[in-house]
């Protein structure tokens, strides 16, 4: 579980919930993840849709508003607003499903610029290079794959990893900077920005 | 990064940048890479490419961490008394009973429904009270005709306390009874009966103490009672009981 460092604690905005969910901190993702699925899963049962579809829209939007808390395009007066606010984008994914279903329509269509302002060019262009990295990072080797983890997702200190997979600090520092230029090269990123 | 402008890609630069953006610089350095960073738009452009990769990376990660997070959903049954098995059981059981109960009504219904279309009180003795002595009978026998059974079966209880081998007071007293609805009083009454089969009511009253049996539902009982009968009448009516 990673904690938040003493560093951070004096820029904590007011609201605690969401700088955690900012600092991708586990337990409150895993708390907020149990408690908000029982009701998604009620509306898409009763809504023609089975069990599997339930946990994959649930999941889609669970990725959605997180992505939306981290850009700062939803701010969450309290927990109960977040768990409005997940429910909400499930639910609207969907009625998105089943009317496609209706129309013979089997792309599913992605709602989440709803509840962000209308998608730029830029963000586009963006949201297709996040892609790209997250398809790559499965093709990295698992040594990779957990040091990116932990230094980018849970944030921790090069000190604390290299405890977790038995290495020096310096090396565990090396070995994540080779990982890291390793997916660049795979992803094939151009520093002024396009592909 | 070197001083003469030149942003150089390495990993010294690399890691300012995670810090920069992971949020972990002290406030002075912080304010220093922005100033670069409006200077330089190199700089820039790394710092743009590491936020695609950050948060590709997170993305991923949180991805990867749902299906963790799933099985830990505990699916507690929402209302626990109703699952199948309690309903199953319950309505087996309410079946068992709803079943039963029918059964018996059934059955006591069409002993009953026998009972009723067979049962007609015997008409009774013509009743001129030539003789004082049989004052109280004949007084009793005009009550049962006028359907006032219990003023009939009062009067003719006292005659039959005095002489309890009378057998036409105990016979009518067990027809009246039945009549009245006291199938146990009539059964009483003409059982007794059976021990003078040469009385003219002897027929007459294991006819009526057949329907008693009946009207209690004791089948067997009044199949029985007919069985020593051989009037037309219980003929008639021991076929009918058969076919219950």
């Amino acid at each position: 579980m990673q904690t938040i460092s003493n560093q951070k604690i004096k820029d904590l905005p007011l609201n605690r919930t969401t700088a955690l969910i900012k600092h991708n901190d586990a337990t409150t993702l895993k708390e907020l993840y149990k408690t908000n699925f029982a009701k998604v899963k009620r509306y898409v049962l009763k809504n023609n849709g089975d069990e599997q579809q339930a946990k994959d829209v649930y999941q889609e939007a669970f990725v959605a508003m997180w992505r939306n808390i981290k850009d700062d395009k939803f701010s969450a007066e309290s927990e109960t607003a977040i768990n409005g606010y997940l429910f909400q984008i499930a639910k609207y994914k969907w009625l998105d499903h089943v009317r496609s279903v209706k129309y013979k329509n089997t792309t599913f269509i992605n709602r989440d610029i709803e509840y962000d302002e209308t998608d730029t060019d830029e963000n586009e262009l963006q949201n297709r290079k996040i892609k790209l990295i997250m398809e790559t990072i499965n093709q990295l080797g698992e040594r990779c794959q957990l040091l990116l983890k932990l230094f980018y997702f849970e944030r921790k200190s090069f000190k604390e990893i290299a405890e977790i997979i038995v290495m020096d600090e310096a090396s565990a520092r090396n070995a994540k900077y080779r990982c890291q230029e390793q997916l660049k090269k795979m992803t094939q990123i151009i520093p002024n920005g396009f592909k | 990064m070197d001083l003469n402008n030149n942003i150089q890609n390495n990993q010294e630069t690399q890691e300012l940048i995670d810090a920069y953006l992971l949020d972990t610089l002290d406030a002075d350095v912080k304010a220093d890479f922005k100033e670069r960073m409006k200077l330089f738009p190199d700089l820039r452009a790394l710092v743009e490419e590491q936020k695609t990769v950050i948060r590709g990376v997170e993305e991923q990660t949180l991805k990867n961490s749902l299906d963790d997070f799933h099985k830990e959903i505990i699916d507690i049954p929402e209302k626990k008394w109703l699952s199948p098995g309690w309903m199953a059981l319950a309505a087996s059981f309410l079946i068992l009973i709803s079943v039963s109960t029918w059964a018996i009504l059934i059955s006591g219904n069409s002993s009953q429904k026998v009972f009723s279309t067979n049962f007609k009180p015997d008409p009774g003795l013509p009743t001129t009270m030539s003789t004082s002595l049989n004052y109280d009978f004949y007084y009793g026998m005009v009550n049962y005709k006028r359907k006032e059974y219990d003023e009939a079966i009062s009067r003719w209880e006292t005659l039959y306390a005095a002489n309890p081998e009378n057998d036409t007071v105990v016979y009518f007293l067990g027809v009246a009874n039945l009549a009245n609805g006291n199938a146990r009083q009539a059964k009483k009454y003409l059982q007794s009966a059976k021990e003078k089969p040469q009385s003219v009511f002897y027929e007459d009253a294991q006819y009526y103490l057949a329907l008693a049996l009946l009207k209690e539902n004791k089948i067997e009982e009044a199949k029985q009672a007919l069985a020593q009968s051989t009037s037309s009448a219980s003929i008639v009516l021991l076929k009918e009981i058969k076919s219950l």
